[in-house]
């Protein structure tokens, strides 16, 4: 494992595989507000295609602007963000928007429409692939798009919610209705931002199982954060380590242990 | 008596208190001027004390002898007043979209929609009913048209303000997805401000029936017409008769309008 320094990620005797494509390549980011000390300072790394990996690190470590650099919406100072080797800086809004639909967004707050039904909520994952004003509503979504949404509802067990108002929901169902959303866009690469951050930890613990237990099964990209150290190490391939902006940490997770994880916030 | 050597009290007027009780005179003594520059007088009120006991007696009690023709320039109103709503309504959402800081397409379309809005509101009704008489002629489409344009006025920017204040988290998420600026306002502004959006157009409702009653007197259709005719033959009795059914027509409106509230909201 390597502290301390941004460093390539680490080779265990016996853990060579076949490579794998990148889906996400960050090449030398740097961000800064107003000319304000550095939010996110000379940052590189790699996930590829099916991997999971955990962003660890203390509050205002960059977690969450990093999330924002990666899918375009907040432009950086100056580095590359390539995913699934387009250039996100090159793109005009058409063409991000593109790029944007293959990646699934799971932040904290669920971000449900509070007034509109669990199926509703479900069928707008759709909308990255048409615009199509019918996909608004279920009440007028195709037949097939609705079906596919309750399945997608099915997957994390909630088919039996689907007529229910999300504003109805507790925060552990809420999160699953997010994560069906996600699923909805038939994303290549989901990043989750503290995705069971508000939950109490029994439901964090259930959701953060399914949530992980599905990306693996369906062979997505996954990259969340998380402040559980012990989530990090369940759950992830490999875990970055961010502190004060800068990678501090990156290395297989079976190769790490809470002391490692520990002393990121202790810095 | 206490010990207080070397404390100091707060002045009982501080700095700030001295300009705003400069402040409040100053405004005080502008109303009173501005009384007895337009002839405000009580002694004239209290002379007219006998005249309106005397009209008011007229009234009594309402002439019902034309209620037919009333009864139809009341439906007039109350069709002029839904039509305005309905088309007023329509367009005050479409420009508070463009209104609205986080949906406008550019920053100067936010400034022309703001702008139009805040001079459809600051213009009165009346004013506007006159013009539209001048330019489409008497009748109540002037009048449906003055409504409309009232209630872009008033809901344009209650609608822009309700679409600013909705919790950003749904919409970063569905932009986050690659929605388009039509999904994010249908799919989460819409519903997240629907709230709101109801409140304002039944009061919106509310006012353009009000107005609709006023909006004749200028020849722009309704029951204001019939009104003023009324008064003008001191026909007491009549405009009675008038007075009434509006007072039953608005009752009517506010109390289907807070059932709608209470129903929907």
């Amino acid at each position: 494992m390597a502290m301390a320094a941004a460093v390539p990620a680490i080779d265990l005797p016996g853990s060579r595989q076949e490579p794998r494509p990148v889906d996400l390549e960050v090449s030398q980011l740097c961000l800064s507000w107003n000319g304000t000390g550095s939010v996110i300072d000379r940052l590189s790394f790699i996930v590829c295609q099916g991997e999971a990996v955990a962003l660890i690190g203390p509050n205002g470590s960059g977690k969450t602007t990093l999330m924002r650099l990666l899918l375009g919406l907040v432009r950086p100072k100056s580095g590359s963000v390539r995913l699934f080797g387009e250039e996100l800086g090159t793109l005009d809004g058409a063409r991000l928007r593109r790029l944007r639909a293959q990646v699934g967004l799971i932040s904290q707050r669920h971000n449900l429409v509070p007034r509109l039904c669990v199926l509703t909520n479900v069928i707008h994952g759709a909308l990255c692939r048409s615009a199509n004003p019918a996909l608004w509503r279920q009440g007028t979504a195709p037949r097939a798009v609705r079906e596919e949404a309750l399945a997608c509802l099915d997957r994390v067990g909630l088919a039996g919610l689907a007529g229910r108002r999300a504003d109805g929901l507790s925060g552990g169902e809420s999160q699953r209705v997010a994560i069906a959303r996600a699923l909805m866009q038939r994303p290549r690469m989901i990043l989750a931002d503290e995705p069971v951050a508000s939950l109490d930890p029994q439901i964090a613990e259930e959701v953060m199982a399914l949530f992980a237990g599905l990306m693996k099964r369906e062979a997505i990209t996954l990259l969340y954060s998380s402040h559980s150290l012990d989530d990090a190490l369940r759950y992830s391939d490999r875990v970055l380590g961010l502190n004060r902006g800068a990678i501090r940490l990156d290395a297989p997770s079976r190769a790490l242990g809470r002391p490692e994880l520990r002393a990121l916030y202790d810095e | 008596m206490n010990d207080i050597q070397g404390l100091s009290l707060p002045p009982r007027i501080d700095r700030d208190g001295a300009w705003r009780l400069i402040a409040f005179l100053s405004a005080f003594g502008f109303v009173f001027w501005a009384a007895g520059t337009i002839g405000f007088s009580l002694g004239d009120l209290i002379t007219g004390l006998p005249n309106m006991g005397r009209i008011l007696s007229e009234m009594l009690p309402p002439d019902p002898t034309r209620l037919g023709p009333i009864g139809r320039a009341l439906g007039e109103t109350f069709l002029m007043a839904i039509v305005g709503a309905a088309l007023g309504i329509g367009g005050a959402f479409a420009l508070a979209v463009l209104a609205a800081r986080q949906l406008t397409p550019h920053v100067l379309c936010y400034h022309l929609a703001r702008g139009l809005i805040g001079f459809f509101r600051t213009v009165p009704d009346l004013v506007w009913a006159i013009f539209f008489v001048a330019t489409v002629g008497l009748g109540p489409f002037a009048g449906t048209l003055t409504i409309i344009v009232d209630t872009i006025g008033f809901c344009g920017r209650f609608f822009a303000e309700a679409m600013e204040e909705v919790d950003p988290g749904p919409q970063e998420a569905l932009a986050a997805l690659g929605a388009g600026r039509a999904g994010l306002v249908f799919c989460a502004v819409v519903p997240a401000a629907m709230p709101s959006f109801i409140n304002s157009a039944l009061f919106s409702l509310e006012k353009a029936v009000r107005s609709s009653v006023i909006l004749g007197i200028v020849g722009a259709g309704g029951i204001g017409i019939e009104l003023k005719v009324a008064m003008d033959m001191f026909e007491y009795s009549r405009a009675a008769t008038i007075i009434l059914a509006l007072f039953a027509l608005v009752l009517f409106v506010e109390h289907t309008s807070a059932w709608l509230r209470r129903r929907v909201l």
